[in-house]
Protein backbone atom coordinates (compact mmCIF):
# COMPACT_ATOMS: atom_id res chain seq x y z
CA UNK A 1 0.00 0.00 0.00
CA UNK A 2 2.45 2.49 0.77
CA UNK A 3 4.59 1.57 -2.23
CA UNK A 4 1.19 2.34 -3.99
CA UNK A 5 1.24 5.69 -2.72
CA UNK A 6 4.98 6.50 -3.42
CA UNK A 7 4.88 5.21 -6.99
CA UNK A 8 1.84 7.67 -7.57
CA UNK A 9 2.80 10.49 -5.65
CA UNK A 10 6.47 10.20 -6.05
CA UNK A 11 7.22 11.91 -2.53
CA UNK A 12 8.19 10.08 0.55
CA UNK A 13 6.48 12.59 2.85
CA UNK A 14 3.29 12.72 1.43
CA UNK A 15 3.02 9.24 0.69
CA UNK A 16 3.66 7.97 4.02
CA UNK A 17 0.61 10.45 5.26
CA UNK A 18 -1.62 8.92 3.00
CA UNK A 19 -0.86 5.36 3.80
CA UNK A 20 -1.71 6.81 7.88
CA UNK A 21 -4.51 8.32 6.90
CA UNK A 22 -6.04 5.09 4.81
CA UNK A 23 -4.88 3.16 7.71
CA UNK A 24 -6.58 5.37 9.84
CA UNK A 25 -9.72 5.53 8.59
CA UNK A 26 -9.85 1.90 8.42
CA UNK A 27 -9.35 1.23 11.58
CA UNK A 28 -11.85 4.27 12.43
CA UNK A 29 -14.71 2.79 10.51
CA UNK A 30 -14.46 -1.17 11.13
CA UNK A 31 -18.15 -1.29 12.53
CA UNK A 32 -19.29 -0.74 8.92
CA UNK A 33 -16.78 -3.10 7.27
CA UNK A 34 -18.70 -5.74 5.45
CA UNK A 35 -17.88 -8.48 3.81
CA UNK A 36 -18.26 -8.31 0.47
CA UNK A 37 -15.36 -8.90 -1.31
CA UNK A 38 -11.58 -9.56 -0.86
CA UNK A 39 -10.26 -7.32 2.21
CA UNK A 40 -7.43 -5.78 -0.23
CA UNK A 41 -10.21 -4.99 -2.61
CA UNK A 42 -11.68 -2.99 0.19
CA UNK A 43 -8.33 -1.34 1.13
CA UNK A 44 -7.62 -0.35 -2.05
CA UNK A 45 -10.72 0.97 -2.45
CA UNK A 46 -10.22 3.59 0.65
CA UNK A 47 -6.75 4.07 -0.85
CA UNK A 48 -7.96 5.13 -4.74
CA UNK A 49 -10.28 7.37 -3.09
CA UNK A 50 -8.02 9.02 -0.71
CA UNK A 51 -5.71 9.03 -3.87
CA UNK A 52 -7.96 10.57 -5.61
CA UNK A 53 -8.78 13.21 -2.73
CA UNK A 54 -5.43 14.15 -2.67
CA UNK A 55 -4.97 14.58 -6.23
CA UNK A 56 -7.93 16.68 -6.75
CA UNK A 57 -6.56 19.39 -3.64
CA UNK A 58 -3.22 19.14 -5.27
CA UNK A 59 -4.81 19.90 -8.36
CA UNK A 60 -1.36 18.12 -10.62
CA UNK A 61 -0.01 15.00 -11.02
CA UNK A 62 2.77 14.53 -10.72
CA UNK A 63 5.47 11.83 -9.74
CA UNK A 64 9.10 12.79 -8.21
CA UNK A 65 12.39 10.71 -9.19
CA UNK A 66 13.99 9.92 -5.62
CA UNK A 67 12.63 6.90 -5.45
CA UNK A 68 14.82 5.55 -8.30
CA UNK A 69 17.94 6.50 -6.52
CA UNK A 70 18.50 3.07 -4.84
CA UNK A 71 17.43 1.01 -7.09
CA UNK A 72 20.83 -0.78 -8.29
CA UNK A 73 21.39 -1.71 -4.82
CA UNK A 74 18.08 -4.32 -4.14
CA UNK A 75 19.39 -6.67 -6.78
CA UNK A 76 21.08 -10.19 -6.00
CA UNK A 77 22.46 -10.63 -9.93
CA UNK A 78 26.04 -11.18 -10.62
CA UNK A 79 27.89 -7.34 -11.31
CA UNK A 80 27.69 -7.44 -15.60
CA UNK A 81 23.55 -8.78 -15.20
CA UNK A 82 22.85 -6.41 -12.15
CA UNK A 83 23.82 -3.60 -14.20
CA UNK A 84 21.28 -4.72 -16.98
CA UNK A 85 18.95 -5.77 -14.51
CA UNK A 86 19.07 -2.65 -12.80
CA UNK A 87 19.37 -0.29 -16.07
CA UNK A 88 15.71 -2.08 -16.91
CA UNK A 89 14.21 -1.39 -13.50
CA UNK A 90 15.43 2.52 -13.06
CA UNK A 91 13.97 2.69 -16.74
CA UNK A 92 10.78 0.74 -16.20
CA UNK A 93 10.23 3.45 -12.95
CA UNK A 94 10.89 6.01 -15.15
CA UNK A 95 8.27 4.89 -17.33
CA UNK A 96 5.74 4.14 -15.11
CA UNK A 97 5.87 7.70 -14.13
CA UNK A 98 5.23 8.89 -17.64
CA UNK A 99 1.69 6.55 -17.64
CA UNK A 100 -1.66 8.22 -17.82
CA UNK A 101 -2.29 8.58 -14.20
CA UNK A 102 -5.11 5.80 -14.83
CA UNK A 103 -2.91 3.40 -15.93
CA UNK A 104 -0.61 3.58 -14.06
CA UNK A 105 -2.80 3.19 -11.34
CA UNK A 106 -4.06 -0.34 -13.03
CA UNK A 107 -0.68 -1.67 -12.82
CA UNK A 108 0.06 -0.69 -9.91
CA UNK A 109 -2.76 -2.73 -8.11
CA UNK A 110 -2.18 -5.53 -10.30
CA UNK A 111 1.77 -5.50 -9.48
CA UNK A 112 1.84 -4.43 -5.62
CA UNK A 113 -1.49 -5.44 -4.35
CA UNK A 114 -2.45 -8.19 -6.62
CA UNK A 115 -5.31 -7.68 -7.98
CA UNK A 116 -6.73 -9.03 -10.92
CA UNK A 117 -8.83 -7.01 -13.72
CA UNK A 118 -12.42 -7.75 -12.12
CA UNK A 119 -10.49 -6.44 -8.55
CA UNK A 120 -9.07 -3.30 -10.44
CA UNK A 121 -12.15 -2.65 -11.43
CA UNK A 122 -13.69 -2.74 -8.16
CA UNK A 123 -11.36 -0.64 -6.05
CA UNK A 124 -11.34 1.83 -8.57
CA UNK A 125 -15.23 2.01 -9.22
CA UNK A 126 -15.13 1.33 -13.02
CA UNK A 127 -16.35 -1.21 -15.58
CA UNK A 128 -14.49 -4.41 -15.71
CA UNK A 129 -13.61 -3.82 -19.21
CA UNK A 130 -12.51 0.06 -18.93
CA UNK A 131 -10.26 -1.74 -15.72
CA UNK A 132 -8.69 -4.13 -18.78
CA UNK A 133 -8.21 -1.53 -21.24
CA UNK A 134 -5.87 0.26 -18.79
CA UNK A 135 -3.79 -2.56 -17.52
CA UNK A 136 -3.49 -3.35 -21.19
CA UNK A 137 -2.25 -0.06 -22.30
CA UNK A 138 0.02 0.31 -19.46
CA UNK A 139 1.73 -3.29 -19.93
CA UNK A 140 1.56 -2.13 -23.55
CA UNK A 141 3.32 1.20 -23.19
CA UNK A 142 5.98 -0.11 -20.64
CA UNK A 143 6.72 -3.75 -22.96
CA UNK A 144 7.40 -1.12 -25.88
CA UNK A 145 9.40 1.42 -23.72
CA UNK A 146 11.63 -1.17 -22.58
CA UNK A 147 12.62 -2.17 -25.97
CA UNK A 148 13.29 1.03 -26.66
CA UNK B 1 -2.27 -8.59 -26.49
CA UNK B 2 -2.11 -9.23 -22.69
CA UNK B 3 -3.08 -7.43 -19.22
CA UNK B 4 -0.15 -9.37 -18.13
CA UNK B 5 3.68 -9.75 -18.57
CA UNK B 6 5.73 -12.11 -16.66
CA UNK B 7 8.96 -10.74 -17.83
CA UNK B 8 7.59 -7.02 -16.76
CA UNK B 9 6.46 -8.56 -13.75
CA UNK B 10 10.14 -9.58 -12.86
CA UNK B 11 11.49 -6.93 -13.72
CA UNK B 12 9.13 -4.69 -11.35
CA UNK B 13 9.87 -6.80 -8.81
CA UNK B 14 13.46 -5.84 -8.73
CA UNK B 15 12.86 -2.57 -7.77
CA UNK B 16 13.08 -1.16 -4.71
CA UNK B 17 10.66 -2.62 -1.86
CA UNK B 18 10.72 0.88 -0.12
CA UNK B 19 8.09 0.60 3.47
CA UNK B 20 6.64 3.20 5.78
CA UNK B 21 8.79 4.56 8.45
CA UNK B 22 8.86 2.65 12.19
CA UNK B 23 6.93 5.93 13.29
CA UNK B 24 4.13 5.27 10.95
CA UNK B 25 3.85 2.31 11.84
CA UNK B 26 3.85 2.28 15.17
CA UNK B 27 1.03 4.69 15.59
CA UNK B 28 -1.36 2.92 13.27
CA UNK B 29 -0.66 -0.19 15.70
CA UNK B 30 -1.24 1.87 19.07
CA UNK B 31 -4.22 3.36 17.19
CA UNK B 32 -5.50 -0.05 16.43
CA UNK B 33 -5.20 -1.20 19.92
CA UNK B 34 -6.99 1.49 21.22
CA UNK B 35 -9.83 0.76 19.43
CA UNK B 36 -9.54 -3.16 19.78
CA UNK B 37 -9.88 -2.68 23.73
CA UNK B 38 -12.30 0.04 23.33
CA UNK B 39 -15.94 -1.26 24.08
CA UNK B 40 -17.38 -2.79 20.71
CA UNK B 41 -20.01 0.19 19.73
CA UNK B 42 -23.01 -1.32 17.61
CA UNK B 43 -25.23 0.95 15.81
CA UNK B 44 -28.73 1.85 16.55
CA UNK B 45 -30.42 0.38 13.73
CA UNK B 46 -27.83 -3.08 14.43
CA UNK B 47 -29.12 -3.61 17.97
CA UNK B 48 -32.68 -2.87 17.63
CA UNK B 49 -33.00 -3.97 13.98
CA UNK B 50 -34.55 -7.59 15.30
CA UNK B 51 -36.52 -6.88 18.41
CA UNK B 52 -38.34 -3.95 16.10
CA UNK B 53 -38.75 -6.44 13.41
CA UNK B 54 -39.91 -9.16 15.77
CA UNK B 55 -42.42 -6.63 17.41
CA UNK B 56 -43.75 -5.33 14.04
CA UNK B 57 -44.56 -8.92 12.84
CA UNK B 58 -46.40 -9.44 16.25
CA UNK B 59 -48.45 -6.29 15.80
CA UNK B 60 -49.43 -6.81 12.56
CA UNK B 61 -50.33 -10.11 12.77
CA UNK B 62 -52.74 -9.32 15.49
CA UNK B 63 -54.25 -6.41 13.23
CA UNK B 64 -54.70 -8.64 10.83
CA UNK B 65 -56.10 -11.35 13.18
CA UNK B 66 -58.46 -9.09 14.85
CA UNK B 67 -59.61 -7.65 11.46
CA UNK B 68 -60.62 -10.89 10.65
CA UNK B 69 -62.53 -12.01 13.55
CA UNK B 70 -64.36 -8.57 13.98
CA UNK B 71 -64.96 -8.15 9.95
CA UNK B 72 -68.83 -7.39 10.56
CA UNK B 73 -70.06 -9.40 7.97
CA UNK B 74 -67.38 -11.98 8.42
CA UNK B 75 -69.71 -15.88 7.55
CA UNK B 76 -67.67 -17.32 10.69
CA UNK B 77 -69.26 -14.43 13.28
CA UNK B 78 -72.68 -15.92 11.80
CA UNK B 79 -73.99 -18.21 13.90
CA UNK B 80 -76.85 -20.26 13.11
CA UNK B 81 -80.27 -19.86 14.33
CA UNK B 82 -81.50 -22.05 17.35
CA UNK B 83 -83.95 -24.15 16.80
CA UNK B 84 -86.91 -22.64 19.07
CA UNK B 85 -86.17 -18.96 16.71
CA UNK B 86 -87.35 -21.40 13.85
CA UNK B 87 -91.69 -20.93 14.39
CA UNK B 88 -90.88 -17.18 15.51
CA UNK B 89 -89.23 -17.09 11.56
CA UNK B 90 -92.53 -18.06 10.26
CA UNK B 91 -94.53 -15.26 12.08
CA UNK B 92 -92.92 -12.45 10.06
CA UNK B 93 -94.70 -9.99 8.58
CA UNK B 94 -94.60 -9.33 5.39
CA UNK B 95 -93.86 -5.71 5.72
CA UNK B 96 -90.85 -6.53 7.89
CA UNK B 97 -89.65 -8.95 5.01
CA UNK B 98 -89.95 -5.59 2.36
CA UNK B 99 -87.78 -3.83 4.70
CA UNK B 100 -85.17 -6.66 5.11
CA UNK B 101 -85.35 -6.79 1.29
CA UNK B 102 -84.46 -3.14 1.03
CA UNK B 103 -81.51 -3.52 3.37
CA UNK B 104 -79.87 -6.35 1.73
CA UNK B 105 -80.30 -4.67 -1.19
CA UNK B 106 -78.46 -1.58 -0.08
CA UNK B 107 -75.76 -3.73 1.41
CA UNK B 108 -74.88 -5.12 -1.76
CA UNK B 109 -75.18 -1.86 -3.74
CA UNK B 110 -73.22 -0.41 -1.09
CA UNK B 111 -70.50 -3.56 -1.21
CA UNK B 112 -69.87 -3.17 -5.15
CA UNK B 113 -69.14 0.69 -4.59
CA UNK B 114 -66.09 0.12 -2.14
CA UNK B 115 -62.93 0.50 -3.90
CA UNK B 116 -61.39 -1.25 -1.13
CA UNK B 117 -63.38 -4.56 -1.25
CA UNK B 118 -62.11 -7.93 0.22
CA UNK B 119 -61.65 -10.83 -2.14
CA UNK B 120 -64.68 -12.49 -0.42
CA UNK B 121 -66.99 -9.82 -2.31
CA UNK B 122 -67.55 -11.69 -5.71
CA UNK B 123 -69.22 -14.42 -3.86
CA UNK B 124 -70.91 -11.99 -1.79
CA UNK B 125 -72.71 -9.92 -4.80
CA UNK B 126 -73.79 -13.29 -6.11
CA UNK B 127 -75.85 -14.43 -3.23
CA UNK B 128 -76.97 -10.62 -3.01
CA UNK B 129 -78.10 -11.03 -6.87
CA UNK B 130 -79.43 -14.49 -6.10
CA UNK B 131 -82.02 -12.77 -3.00
CA UNK B 132 -82.64 -9.91 -5.44
CA UNK B 133 -83.56 -12.26 -7.91
CA UNK B 134 -85.35 -14.71 -5.23
CA UNK B 135 -86.96 -11.72 -3.64
CA UNK B 136 -88.36 -10.30 -7.52
CA UNK B 137 -89.59 -13.70 -7.93
CA UNK B 138 -91.80 -13.50 -4.07
CA UNK B 139 -92.76 -10.25 -5.30
CA UNK B 140 -94.97 -11.90 -8.43
CA UNK B 141 -96.68 -14.34 -6.14
CA UNK B 142 -100.82 -13.38 -5.13
CA UNK B 143 -100.82 -11.85 -2.04
CA UNK B 144 -102.72 -14.46 -0.99
CA UNK B 145 -100.11 -16.61 -0.71
CA UNK B 146 -97.99 -14.25 1.29
CA UNK B 147 -97.98 -15.83 5.07
CA UNK B 148 -96.46 -18.65 3.81
CA UNK B 149 -94.21 -17.08 1.10
CA UNK B 150 -92.79 -14.87 4.23
CA UNK B 151 -91.45 -18.07 5.84
CA UNK B 152 -89.91 -19.67 2.73
CA UNK B 153 -88.05 -15.86 1.88
CA UNK B 154 -86.76 -16.38 5.58
CA UNK B 155 -85.54 -19.71 5.16
CA UNK B 156 -84.06 -18.56 1.90
CA UNK B 157 -82.48 -15.33 3.16
CA UNK B 158 -80.72 -17.32 6.37
CA UNK B 159 -79.67 -20.05 3.66
CA UNK B 160 -77.97 -16.94 1.52
CA UNK B 161 -76.64 -15.04 4.89
CA UNK B 162 -74.67 -18.58 5.38
CA UNK B 163 -76.48 -18.90 8.52
CA UNK B 164 -77.81 -22.71 7.27
CA UNK B 165 -75.41 -25.15 5.80
CA UNK B 166 -76.41 -24.78 1.96
CA UNK B 167 -77.04 -28.10 0.27
CA UNK B 168 -75.73 -29.99 -2.61
CA UNK B 169 -76.82 -29.44 -5.91
CA UNK B 170 -78.38 -33.16 -5.81
CA UNK B 171 -79.67 -32.39 -2.57
CA UNK B 172 -81.30 -29.05 -3.46
CA UNK B 173 -83.50 -30.39 -5.86
CA UNK B 174 -84.94 -32.60 -3.50
CA UNK B 175 -85.49 -29.99 -0.73
CA UNK B 176 -87.15 -27.53 -3.24
CA UNK B 177 -89.59 -30.49 -4.27
CA UNK B 178 -90.34 -31.30 -0.45
CA UNK B 179 -90.73 -27.83 0.15
CA UNK B 180 -92.95 -27.20 -2.84
CA UNK B 181 -95.23 -29.59 -1.15
CA UNK B 182 -94.82 -29.12 2.39
CA UNK B 183 -96.03 -25.55 1.29
CA UNK B 184 -99.07 -26.33 -0.46
CA UNK B 185 -101.09 -28.94 0.78
CA UNK B 186 -104.06 -28.04 -1.71
CA UNK B 187 -102.30 -27.93 -4.51
CA UNK B 188 -100.20 -31.37 -3.88
CA UNK B 189 -103.63 -32.89 -2.81
CA UNK B 190 -105.16 -31.90 -6.42
CA UNK B 191 -101.73 -33.53 -7.98
CA UNK B 192 -102.85 -36.74 -6.07
CA UNK B 193 -106.47 -36.50 -7.15
CA UNK B 194 -105.22 -35.89 -10.82
CA UNK B 195 -102.90 -39.09 -10.23
CA UNK B 196 -105.99 -40.76 -9.15
CA UNK B 197 -107.86 -39.95 -12.33
CA UNK B 198 -105.31 -40.81 -14.60
CA UNK B 199 -105.04 -44.37 -12.81
CA UNK B 200 -102.07 -44.20 -11.17
CA UNK B 201 -103.67 -45.36 -8.52
CA UNK B 202 -100.49 -46.83 -7.21
CA UNK B 203 -98.37 -43.54 -7.32
CA UNK B 204 -101.25 -41.90 -6.21
CA UNK B 205 -101.36 -43.87 -3.08
CA UNK B 206 -97.72 -43.29 -2.40
CA UNK B 207 -97.59 -39.71 -2.60
CA UNK B 208 -100.85 -39.46 -0.41
CA UNK B 209 -99.04 -41.45 2.61
CA UNK B 210 -96.20 -39.38 2.19
CA UNK B 211 -98.29 -36.49 2.75
CA UNK B 212 -100.37 -37.57 5.20
CA UNK B 213 -96.55 -38.63 6.86
CA UNK B 214 -95.96 -35.28 6.65
CA UNK B 215 -99.52 -33.17 7.28
CA UNK B 216 -101.27 -35.83 9.86
CA UNK B 217 -103.51 -33.07 11.33
CA UNK B 218 -104.58 -31.93 7.61
CA UNK B 219 -108.73 -32.47 6.95
CA UNK B 220 -108.26 -33.84 3.89
CA UNK B 221 -111.12 -35.05 1.36
CA UNK B 222 -113.38 -37.75 1.80
CA UNK B 223 -111.55 -39.67 -1.06
CA UNK B 224 -108.65 -39.42 0.64
CA UNK B 225 -109.75 -40.64 3.67
CA UNK B 226 -111.19 -43.75 2.33
CA UNK B 227 -107.68 -44.87 1.21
Amino acid sequence: LFRYFLRQCGDRGEAEELFQDVWMNLIRARSRYQVRAKFTTYLYALAHNRLMDFFRKKSVVFVGASELENVADCTMQPPEEQASLGEQVAKLLRLLQELPPPQREAFLLHEEAGLNVEEIAAATGVAKEAAKSRLRYAVQKLREGLRD
Amino acid sequence: LSEHDSELSAIYRESPREEPGAKIDAAILAAAHREAKARPRRSVTRSWGIPLSAAAVLVLSATLTLMVLYEPDAPQRIAPPPASEAPAAKQVQPGDDERRREAVSDKSEKKAESPAAPTALPERDAQASKARSDDARFEATPPSESQDKASQSETRRAELAGALPRPAPQDREDTASARLKEEMPEQWLARIEKLRAEGKIEEAQKSLAEFKKRYPHYAVPDWAKEE
